[in-house]
């Protein structure tokens, strides 16, 4: 393997850009969550790729698992709030939701 | 066993959440559940200020937790200003369920495991225990907002505050990434010898602490990251805001301490021209600017306390901020405040539940009105909560704005015009808390207004009494507290 | 004002609270008896904040003594002629228990000797002030009165805070006494300006100076004991107090005389002209009030040896004859029921102890020689010609004197003295609780007045206390030009006296502009902070999530920026791109992840969008198989499978609903229900196939072969790390997993049974079945053992090989999700050992158990302990990690395999039992 971490920084970033932005631009809550998804992807990425790079003692792996089994846990509850909404609005568009406000 | 003993406390209030989980899976009896909740959290806090009291030297712990977990009289300090919110919280949240007959067993469970992923947060010394922390933490809260999963109010609360949540746990765990990638350690003593060393790609250091740091903001509700706090704060029960406010403000305060003593001590990441401190301090001059107006406009109470829990946080930040330069008594001040605030907080959101009662509660400062005349012990906690949070003498409050405010003083130079800064907020914040005060006991309510009528419960009244009697407690005699609070201190400098 | 009574009544006896005041008084007799004996000063030290330097220290000098004696002697008469005035009042005890707590706020704060104590004490007296002026808060005026004395007070109180912070860190310390000793030394200091401005607002708006002067005036909607108490005789001198208490530290400071002569010469100036506009009695009283506080200000900032002597003078003498004069409106008004001065006269014949009270202290307000009022001006008026920087503060000096004899004259000679016609005729003299008090005060004036030097040393002291020298004798010249000064003011006085109601008619001609005043800039603040608030947050906060996001966004791409620009320069990594076959994979893995995200982003179809962001997912898990972390890739390959699963059925059900109308649509559902059912089970299967085949990257294994085996007897690096060397975060990991459970479902409960409501009929055509799934159904059912057993397999050789308690949990959950959306949750369900709530609850209690044996053999908790088990035909490794892993799998399975079926069953009529609704819902408030 001869790509450099900064590589693999760069696509993790670019990644986590892309999350983000599909974050910010679109209004339907689970396009959202699949957003989140793709930014802890990206937060994976790094963890995995560092691993390589300080392999002393599996640390990025390790945390690897644990974010991706927590962010799992993390959509489910999201996703029995999104239903709720739903349930209540009959939509799931975030920016639909403003009864809270000032 | 006594490998294990300091951290008792977290061992204490984690087969509690298991036995009350328990509870509510194998029986149909709801009713005690508040009861065992409060005082299993109850004693989990009086064992670890039992354990910082006693002042012993606490015996490291196992290999298997030892880097994970911090052993000190921090941690301690925190498990107890925890478990008293959680605790407080849980036991009005039992007063309230059963007034408005929503009465659920889950919610204490999540009350439980929200204190318990607050307490490891605390403790974390690791970016993998934080993160395990906060998300144990920020899942069981989601769900305690959502806990009225019938109002749209609710339900739109947690779905903002869930989403953004989430969003800056990503911001926050990639900064973590990037930081183990410069350093190779996911732990904060390890990152910080590394970063100490010079051996890292600087660039690599300091985008991962900005984004750790918004991450940790965002938890603490700092301005420009706290647009989610009045949202969620008015969306979920009383109870549940105030557990909020507290457990996992303080949470959120106590890994800030670590990581910047800890993880990011070093000359080239605390210095004033490019480290974390212009950053806390940008963010706590926008906190308690902003904070104070914003909570001057709410016709709500509750959002009121959101907003004023915005500037509560910017005055603990410029406390921080201050700890850069010096040190010891900026982090005791630190302390000190989240344990003030945890009291006056639970004693005012306490009240606003007290106050109200089934179809009727009371939000708004319209339903405040004329209280204080018809049921003057009802009033006179919130009242004796409200003064404190403004910071009024003798309460806790006031000694909590002191020392904080004392300590930037002492930190000197722009920081002493940045205390006279948040002095002179803090005394716009003295309109809305006053205006409490006021309507209660000045006021009458407008023709035809439905007035709120006290309930009675017995588990709202004793947590009343026990946060009002700390409240002035600490605020008359602080030493006791502030004791405990400068030896953590000390400790975690060394 | 009640309306005037017409038949006379007996005035109601005094009320018994006025024993009460047997408590000053005996406050009183100790605090003369120690100066008597000479033991002031007086000091009593307790450690009571040790740790940061804050003691409760008191200390009774002179300066703090005059105002003791203030407080205790009229307070002692404040009790009793509350105990006339408020007889027959309701809630009277309130108003006792507020002056009680008032009185020793007070006591604490003139005798504290520490800052920080001062400033407790100070902002109680606030508060007690507030609820005092508040008494009567049925009247709309007394409220608005009350909470304008509050914020203007409690909000000076604040910057009084910083300015008290500022102070005790130049000084190095909280206390009086060794700020003022010390003071040469860091008055010099830079925060020392910014100090004072703020002592300053703190200090005026306590004492009602210009620009905070007008709350005083409306705190007259209090009860006249209050206002005899708190806004002649002691609250309002505090700002006066405490300005006095640090004039050794500031004497010579020039920004310290200028600013206080300037703002106390106008107050001073200023309030007698405003007592011009009122013709209601004590409003008259109260803006004289202001008007001598405004000159005890001046006379602290003023240099020169006798300033502070004049101003001990002034301040005992203004006490002693502006009390009995409120307790003289008070009962004018009680006898009469108005204190309109155009409604009053003649009274003197029918109230001769009021009226004498009243003409006693009148003589003194006046400065009449042999009143200790003249005493007190005389001194005065020398100590100004000490100075020779400020010569106006003479010529404003003889207007205010003069304006105050004619506020005198209108105080008493004006009601009581005119003949005819009496008005109003039933007034009459009240019980001697009333017209006693005044009556003693007033007369006290007369006789210091005679015999001044009965109060000289105390003043003297006290002057001392302030830094100043001279003592009341050397000020006290009977020369020819002080009579023929005097004999000026008194004509000028008696000229404004004759021409006051005229004088009224013109200045109502000459209104103020709001601009200019200071009641109009308060309102103004109290509607406009708010209206500016709410128009901060109207726009900022404005409900949208879009809003929040891109805030957050946009400070964080600002702080990059600032790194960027002002950081550290960024140091391109070199790099290198050598093509052999692993990194073309990579390659191709990076960019189809690329464009699948940004497809993520951009398509607009939600169902096609969740399947690419599925595909991103494996993508990933792909790359972390090449990158050597293969726990990694297999965990994230069943949690993006299960992901998808959930969120795709949500998906069609929500498509579906939203889409009732549309034909075709329940059979395009059922089918791609089918499809996705199958989905699941063979990329599971696959999954299996190829994880199978890949070994760990050998270089990774260096660190734990050579210690895993031997420690924990595992040759799966990774999972060995999670059961043991992690093992409490991993549980740690099972309370979040099972916590998730618990935070969801109640959630996701509801949905059944309120959609069996209106419009369940339009569900049932979805649930018929067509053959064609049917065949799938069939299929399913087949699958889910396979999938169950090979999750065991996996479970059971997870040490060893990839795998695991959670990877192997996943896969049962995939299971569990592929049997739900093909048979229904109720049906899935069903086949999970004691169901999913308690199966999560036992397995977690199950893995902490595992941990519970090496205590029993004196190991630390979760260290594992082994034994091999032999079989026959193999070996199995028997462990307490091996009840751990169960454990795991047991929490992940009935967790998130309850939730997922929940998940995808939720909304849709069960198909077993379609009545079971249980339990009723809250309504929504």
């Amino acid at each position: 393997m001869e790509l450099g971490l900064g590589a693999y920084l760069t696509f993790a970033s670019v990644l986590f850009g892309i999350g983000a932005v599909g974050f910010l631009v679109r209004r339907n809550a689970l396009v959202q969550l699949m957003s989140i998804e793709l930014m802890l992807n990206s937060v994976n990425v790094v963890l995995v790729a560092a691993n390589r790079f300080h392999p002393d003692n599996h640390a990025g792996q390790v945390f690897a698992f644990f974010v991706i089994a927590v962010a799992a846990a993390e959509a489910a509850v999201g996703l029995a709030i999104l239903i709720a909404l739903y349930r209540l609005n009959r939509n799931i568009e975030t920016d639909r939701a403003h009864v809270l406000k000032h | 066993m006594s490998d294990w003993l300091s951290i008792v406390p977290l061992l204490l209030v984690a087969t509690s959440g298991l036995f009350i989980m328990l509870a509510d899976a194998f029986s149909k009896e709801k009713a005690e559940l508040a009861l065992v909740t409060a005082v299993s959290l109850g004693t989990a806090g009086l064992v670890a200020v039992g354990l910082l009291a006693s002042g012993s030297a606490l015996p490291p712990l196992p290999e298997v937790l030892g880097s994970y977990l911090a052993v000190d009289e921090l941690s301690l300090f925190f498990d107890f200003v925890i478990c008293l919110g959680g605790a407080l919280s849980a036991l009005v949240a039992g007063g309230y369920l059963r007034e408005h007959e929503l009465e659920r067993g889950e919610l204490y469970v999540l009350i439980v495991l929200a204190t318990f992923g607050a307490m490891v947060l605390a403790r974390s010394t690791d970016l993998l225990t934080l993160f395990l922390g906060l998300e144990t933490m920020s899942l069981s809260v989601y769900a305690m907002i959502a806990f009225r999963r019938t109002s749209a109010r609710a339900v739109e609360g947690a779905m903002k505050y869930f989403l953004l949540g989430s969003f800056a746990a990503a911001i926050l765990l990639f900064g973590g990434a990037l930081l183990y990638a410069a350093t190779g350690h996911t732990d904060f003593a390890g990152i910080g010898a590394k970063i100490g060393s010079g051996e890292v790609e600087p660039v690599l250091v300091l985008v991962g602490m900005l984004m750790v740091l918004a991450g940790l903001a965002f938890k603490v509700g700092a301005v420009p990251f706290h647009m989610w706090t009045p949202d969620a704060y008015e969306g979920a029960m009383t109870p549940v805001t105030g557990f909020m406010s507290v457990a996992v403000k303080a949470a959120a305060f106590a890994v800030f301490v670590r990581i910047l003593v800890v993880a990011l001590p070093g000359e080239e990441v605390a210095s004033m021209t490019s480290g974390w401190p212009p950053v806390l301090i940008f963010l706590s001059v926008l906190s308690m600017v902003y904070g104070n107006v914003a909570a001057v406009a709410q016709k709500s109470v509750k959002r009121m306390l959101a907003y004023s829990s915005i500037a509560h946080a910017g005055y603990i930040l410029l406390g921080l901020a201050a700890a850069s330069v010096v040190g010891e008594p900026a982090i005791s001040g630190v302390l000190f405040y989240l344990l003030a605030y945890t009291v006056s907080n639970i004693l005012a959101f306490g009240s606003l539940v007290m106050i109200g009662s089934r179809g009727k509660e009371a939000v708004d400062y319209d339903d405040l009105a004329g209280v204080g005349r018809r049921h003057p012990y009802v009033a006179l906690p919130f009242i004796i909560g409200v003064l404190s949070l403004m910071g009024f003498p003798p309460t806790a409050g006031f000694f909590g704005k002191y020392y904080v405010f004392n300590a930037a003083v002492q930190a000197g130079g722009g920081f002493v015009w940045l205390a006279v800064i948040g002095l002179l907020a803090s005394a716009v914040g003295a309109y809305y808390y006053l205006r409490v005060v006021v309507v209660m006991l000045m006021k009458s309510p407008a023709e035809g207004q439905v007035v709120a009528v006290p309930m009675k419960s017995g588990y709202v009244a004793s947590a009343l009494a026990m946060s009002g009697a700390a409240v002035m407690v600490f605020g008359l005699l602080p030493s006791w507290a502030l004791d405990l609070a400068i030896s953590a201190a000390q400790k975690l400098i060394g | 004002m009640s309306e005037p009574t017409t038949t006379p009544t007996p005035p109601p006896p005094p009320s018994r609270l006025g024993w009460l005041a047997l408590l000053p008084l005996a406050l009183f007799a100790l605090a003369l008896r120690a100066f008597l004996r000479g033991d002031v000063p007086l000091e009593v030290r307790h450690a009571w904040i040790p740790s940061v330097g804050v003691e409760a220290a008191f200390r009774l000098d002179a300066l703090a003594l005059v105002l003791v004696l203030l407080i205790t002697g009229i307070g002692t008469l404040v009790f009793v002629y509350a105990a006339g005035y408020m007889a027959g009042v309701k809630h009277r005890g309130r108003l006792f228990a507020l002056l009680v707590a008032f009185m020793v706020a007070m006591l604490g704060c003139v005798t504290a000797d520490d800052v920080i104590l001062l400033f407790v004490f100070w902002e109680l007296t606030s508060v007690t002030s507030f609820l005092l002026v508040g008494f009567k808060h049925e009247y709309e005026t007394s409220r608005k009165s009350a909470q304008q004395a509050l914020m203007i007070t409690g909000g000076g109180g604040l910057v009084l805070l910083a300015g008290v912070l500022l102070l005790a860190h130049a000084a190095g310390t909280t206390s009086l006494q060794a700020m003022l000793a010390s003071a040469p030394a860091w008055a010099e200091h830079p925060v020392v300006r910014g100090a004072l401005t703020c002592v300053f607002i703190g200090a005026f708006t306590k004492s009602a100076q210009f620009p905070f002067h007008f709350w005083l005036p409306g705190a007259m909607a209090a009860p006249t004991p209050v206002s005899a108490y708190l806004h002649s005789a002691t609250m309002v001198k505090l700002g006066v107090y405490l300005l006095a208490r640090l004039h050794p530290a500031f004497g010579d400071d020039r920004f310290w005389q200028l600013t206080l002569v300037s703002v106390g010469g106008f107050t001073s100036v200023w309030g007698m002209l405003l007592t011009i506009r009122e013709r209601d009695l004590k409003r008259i009283l109260a803006w004289s009030t202001v008007s001598a506080l405004g000159t005890l200000v001046m006379l602290i900032g003023l240099p020169g040896e006798g300033a502070a002597t004049a101003a001990a003078a002034f301040l005992l003498a203004h006490a002693l004859y502006k009390a009995p004069l409120f307790f003289v409106a008070g009962n004018v008004d009680l006898a009469t029921g108005t204190r309109l001065i155009d409604e009053l006269s003649g009274l003197g014949r029918k109230m001769p102890f009021t009226s004498a009270a009243g003409w006693i202290a009148g003589l003194s307000m006046a400065g009449i020689p042999l009143s200790f009022g003249y005493v007190a001006k005389d001194v005065i008026k020398a100590a100004k010609a000490d100075t020779d920087l400020f010569q106006w503060v003479a010529y404003a000096g003889a207007f205010v004197s003069a304006a105050s004899f004619a506020a005198a004259g209108i105080a008493t000679a004006r009601i009581f003295w005119r003949k005819r016609p009496l008005r109003p005729e039933h007034a009459r003299e009240g019980s001697i609780a009333t017209w006693l008090p005044p009556l003693l005060v007033a007369s006290l004036g007369i006789v210091f007045g005679l015999f001044p030097e009965r109060v000289e040393s105390l003043l003297t002291e006290a002057a001392q206390a302030m830094g100043s020298a001279a003592s009341m004798e050397e000020l006290l010249t009977d020369d020819s030009a002080s009579l023929s000064a005097l004999a000026m003011i008194i004509a000028l006085g008696v000229a404004l006296f004759l021409g006051w109601d005229r004088l009224h008619r013109v200045q109502r001609h000459f209104r103020l502009p709001r601009v200019y005043q200071a009641a109009a800039w308060y309102e103004a603040m109290m509607v406009g902070i708010p209206a500016v608030a709410s128009r901060v947050t109207r726009r900022l906060q404005m409900g949208h999530l879009s809003t929040y996001t891109a805030f957050v966004l946009v400070f964080a791409l600002a702080a990059l920026g600032y790194v960027v620009a002002h950081g550290p320069a960024l140091r391109v990594p070199p790099f290198e791109l050598a093509l052999g076959p692993t990194e073309l994979a990579v390659a191709g893995a990076t960019l189809a992840i690329l464009c699948a995200s940004v497809a993520v982003c951009v398509v607009r179809d939600s169902f096609v969008m969740l399947l690419v962001s599925g595909l991103v997912g494996l993508a990933c898990a792909l790359l972390f198989l090449f990158l050597g972390a293969p726990d990694v890739a297999f965990t994230q390959f069943t949690v993006e499978v299960a992901f998808v699963v959930v969120l795709a059925s949500i998906l069609l059900r929500v498509r579906r609903l939203d889409l009732v109308v549309a034909p075709k649509l329940p059979r395009w559902h059922t089918l791609s229900r089918a499809l996705l059912s199958l989905g699941v089970g063979a990329a599971v299967a696959a999954l299996m196939l190829v994880g199978a085949s890949f070994e760990q990257d050998p270089s990774l294994t260096e660190y734990f072969s050579s210690r895993s085996v031997p420690d924990a007897h595992g040759r799966n690096v990774v999972n060995v790390v999670l059961v043991d060397f992690r093992a409490v975060d991993t549980l740690g990991e099972i309370i979040v997993v099972t916590l998730t459970f618990i935070a969801a479902v109640p959630l996701l409960r509801l949905l059944r049974e309120r959609w069996r409501g209106p419009d369940a009929p339009l569900r049932r055509g979805a649930r018929g079945m067509s053959p064609k799934a049917h065949i799938f159904d069939v299929a399913v059912r087949g699958l889910y053992p396979i999938l169950l057993a090979s999750s065991v397999v996996i479970l059971l050789r997870g040490h060893n090989e990839p795998g695991g308690g959670f990877i192997a949990g996943m896969v049962a959950v995939a299971a569990t999700s592929m049997l739900s959306v093909a048979r229904g949750a109720r049906a899935a369900l069903a086949k999970m050992p004691l169901g999913p709530h308690r199966l999560a609850a036992t397995s977690a209690l199950l893995s902490l158990a595992s941990g519970l044996p090496a205590l029993f053999l004196g190991e630390p908790f979760m260290t594992h302990l082994w034994g091999t088990l032999p079989l026959g035909f193999t070996e199995l490794d028997v462990s307490t990690v091996l009840v751990f892993d169960v454990g795991v799998y047991g929490a992940v399975w009935g967790a998130l395999g309850g939730l997922c079926a929940r998940a995808i069953e939720v909304d849709e009529p069960h198909r077993d039992d379609p009545s079971t609704v249980t339990g009723a819902e809250e309504v929504t408030p």
